[in-house]
């Protein structure tokens, strides 16, 4: 699921609930949570993959409808590769918020 | 779901600091053979130094000090329980492996006349070298290994290591992104898979916010251990002086050489020493329970100019989001201490002692399995200890495999790991990776944080045990979930390990890493020697004790106690 708009803030679900709340629609919520990384999708250039493929923790993809990477998954370590290897300067990693 | 199955003469799991050496030297002694790198992540930015190193721990230089007081400063901090001559060999082949690292474009500090310019942050000795510019570390490394023609296979978490026939014959993994069930034969392996950064949860409360890269999860231990190798020391814990809430190094060991210092709330040294041990550590607790916290790294006397320095190194290396942090609080270096705290527990013999026993010929005790780096037991390794020691598994391992023939992996075996790895996806809403994690690191902080109790430690272990039931009921919903859980397979093994371990040792060693309320002195008449445990074979966990090998450097532990307290 890409994420959705938060204020300024990109948020993204702890665990995609669509084909789970089908089966068993009481089990999970579905909750809203901050995550560290922001991707400027404007910037975000369709055939690269660059962030994505150096993150330690495997938690960047793109969104197959539009090309543009996110943060999936919010297992971040701060530790900027994907930042730094970003060939448009798209990616911004903020320190996560409960740690901020 | 589908199965890849590959096939190499030597199998390296984990391509960090000690794998991406081990492959590149195995391949240097043995161009014609077939080397495999197997990464969790991706070798170009992975592990401890994804992001490089602020400076080399542990150089022993010629002409600045000898591999003996190396040796010698690093049994009297471990309180003596060591194999010296394991020790010895990161002091003998680190300045080699330093000089190799130039050669291939890794920049260390050198003073004006074009010498090493070593810093004093250890009790005694010089080993402290900047690398300013170290933050490309593992690109070069990752190059060199292109160079070597190693091949690598990136995005497979290994779960096992395969042994038959009393010995090892390969690995098998998950392709975290494909979800393939991946089948490695090889005719020797090297466990390079990094601390246990996993095992207490941060006061943060955020899974990841790590003082080691949470990649590594203590994946090592656990497949070691299942392997049926012996591990040891694992009750003198990771613990940490960090950034309070980041959680990552303040970091002394480059400001101390330039005028920084611990200091307790009033602005105090109270240590003499900032080199991590556990009797610092536990002189930090005594501060923090004396009314004289919180403590802080303190920089604020410096001028100006150094600042800029240190600002200059912390925020471009090893962890450079620190300056965001600090800048997000409004604090500054030239007003501001840096506020520490004591970090949750882990298992790292790069920075204590638990590990997968080795020698220093890097063996663990199954036949064609190695180990280096932070998960092998050579105490106090760090970044130069985990190079040398992935040499070495290489060039001993190319040496063992020399006359050997692969074994056709037991069909059961592969059958059952497979239920083991993918049985989640069958209850996709389980209970989601994320809270059976923080529930069980939860436990581990409740129960074996130190000051250490029996009884809470015994209600721990317990817990732990009962934890096997809880794994079942996990759920996943894609291969990187799965990735997840086993992940939490390997953490609730650690923390098994760490309540007996701790449980074993009915004395206290190595200050705030294993200090027992109940036997709060050292025993050397009854405790002088390892602990070390292995799964026996009815599937159980064993401890036993095992006798400190004879010293090579003569060491007077009477008389020489490691005490860094401010009096
Ligand atoms: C924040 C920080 C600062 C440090 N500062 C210094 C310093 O200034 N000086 C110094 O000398 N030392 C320092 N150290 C210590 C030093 O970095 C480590 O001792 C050393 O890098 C450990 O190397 P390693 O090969 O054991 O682990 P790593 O380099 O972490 O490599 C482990 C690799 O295994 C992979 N992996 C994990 N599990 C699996 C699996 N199941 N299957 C496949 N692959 C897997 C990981 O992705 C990773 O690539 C620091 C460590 C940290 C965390
Ligand atoms: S900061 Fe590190 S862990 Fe976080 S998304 Fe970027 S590369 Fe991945
Ligand atoms: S590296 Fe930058 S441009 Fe490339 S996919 Fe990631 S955000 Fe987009």
């Amino acid at each position: 699921m890409p994420p959705l708009p938060v204020g300024e803030r990109a948020a993204t679900t702890l665990s995609d609930p669509d084909p789970l709340l089908k089966e068993n629609p009481m089990a999970l919520t579905n909750q809203r949570v901050d995550v560290p990384v922001i991707v400027d999708e404007s910037k975000c250039l369709e055939k690269c993959v660059a962030c994505i493929e150096v993150c330690p923790l495997d938690v960047l993809v793109k969104n197959p409808e539009t090309g543009k990477a996110y943060m999936k998954y919010d297992e971040c370590w701060f530790c900027l590769p994907c930042e730094k290897e970003c060939p448009t300067n798209a990616i911004t990693v903020q320190i996560p918020f409960l740690l901020r | 779901m589908n199965i890849q199955y590959l096939q190499t003469d030597f199998l390296v799991v984990g391509g960090g600091t000690a794998g991406t050496m081990a492959a590149i030297k195995a391949k240097q002694v043995s161009p014609e053979s077939d080397i495999l790198i197997l990464e969790k992540a991706n070798i170009r930015r992975s592990g401890a130094i994804a992001m490089g190193m602020d400076g080399v721990n542990t150089a022993v230089i010629p002409g600045n000090s000898t591999p003996e007081q190396y040796t010698r400063e690093i049994t009297i901090a471990n309180d003596g329980i060591l194999n010296q001559k394991a020790v010895y060999e990161t002091g003998r082949l680190g300045f080699e492996v330093i000089q190799e690292l130039e050669s291939w474009g890794v920049k260390f500090q050198k003073d004006h006349e074009g010498n090493y310019d070593l810093k004093q942050v250890h009790r005694v000795g010089k080993y402290v070298l900047p690398m300013p510019e170290g933050k490309d570390l593992k690109k070069i490394l990752a190059r060199q290994v292109k160079r070597h023609k190693v091949r690598v296979t990136n995005r497979v978490m290994a779960t096992r290591v395969m042994v038959q026939d009393g010995r090892v014959i390969g690995a098998v993994g998950l392709d975290v992104r494909s979800g393939d069930f991946v089948v490695i034969q090889a005719k020797a392996v090297v466990l390079c898979t990094g601390a246990c950064g996993r095992l207490g949860l941060p006061a943060s409360g955020y899974l990841y916010g790590t003082y080691e890269n949470p990649t590594n999860a203590g994946d090592g231990y656990s497949m070691a251990y299942h392997a049926g190798a012996e591990l040891t020391n694992i009750e003198c814990f990771q613990i940490n002086p960090l950034i309070k809430d980041y959680n990552g190094p303040a970091c002394a060991y480059v400001a101390s050489p330039f005028g920084a210092y611990t200091a307790n709330a009033e602005g105090h040294r109270f240590i003499s020493c900032d080199y991590w041990s556990g009797q610092m550590m536990l002189e930090v607790y005594k501060e923090l329970n004396s009314g004289k916290g919180p403590v802080h790294l303190k920089m604020y006397h410096l001028d100006d100019d150094t600042i800029n320095e240190i600002e200059t190194i912390l925020w471009a290396n090893e962890r450079p989001s620190r300056g965001r942090f600090h800048e997000g609080r409004g604090e500054d270096y030239r007003t501001h201490g840096v506020e520490m705290n004591i970090s949750e527990i882990g298992l790292c013999s790069g920075h204590s002692a638990s590990g997968v026993w080795v020698n220093e010929r890097a063996e663990t005790t199954v036949p064609g399995l190695y180990a280096a780096g932070d998960m092998a037991s050579v105490p106090h390794n760090y970044m130069i200890g985990a190079f040398v020691y992935g040499r070495i598994a290489g060039e001993n391992a190319m040496d063992y495999l020399q006359d050997l023939e692969h074994i056709e992996p037991d069909a059961d075996f592969l059958k059952a790991e497979q239920e083991r790895i993918y049985q989640p996806l069958n209850q996709a809403n389980g209970v989601p990776h994320t809270q059976v994690e923080y529930k069980l690191r939860r436990l581990v902080n409740d129960y074996l944080q130190p000051p250490k109790s029996p009884t809470k430690m015994d209600i721990g272990l317990q817990k732990f045990v009962a934890y096997e039931d809880t794994l079942d009921i996990m759920g996943a919903s894609d291969p990187h979930e799965l990735m997840r859980c086993m992940e939490v397979h390997f953490i609730r093994d650690c923390a098994e390990m760490a309540a007996r371990a701790s449980l074993y040792r009915k004395e206290s060693r190595w200050g705030l890493y294993h200090y027992r309320l109940d036997h709060p002195e050292k025993n050397n008449d009854e405790w002088f020697c390892h602990v070390n445990l292995k799964k026996s074979e009815s599937g159980h966990m064993e401890l036993f004790k095992r006798a400190v090998e004879p010293y090579i450097v003569d060491v007077n532990l009477e008389n020489e106690v490691y005490d860094v307290a401010v009096r």
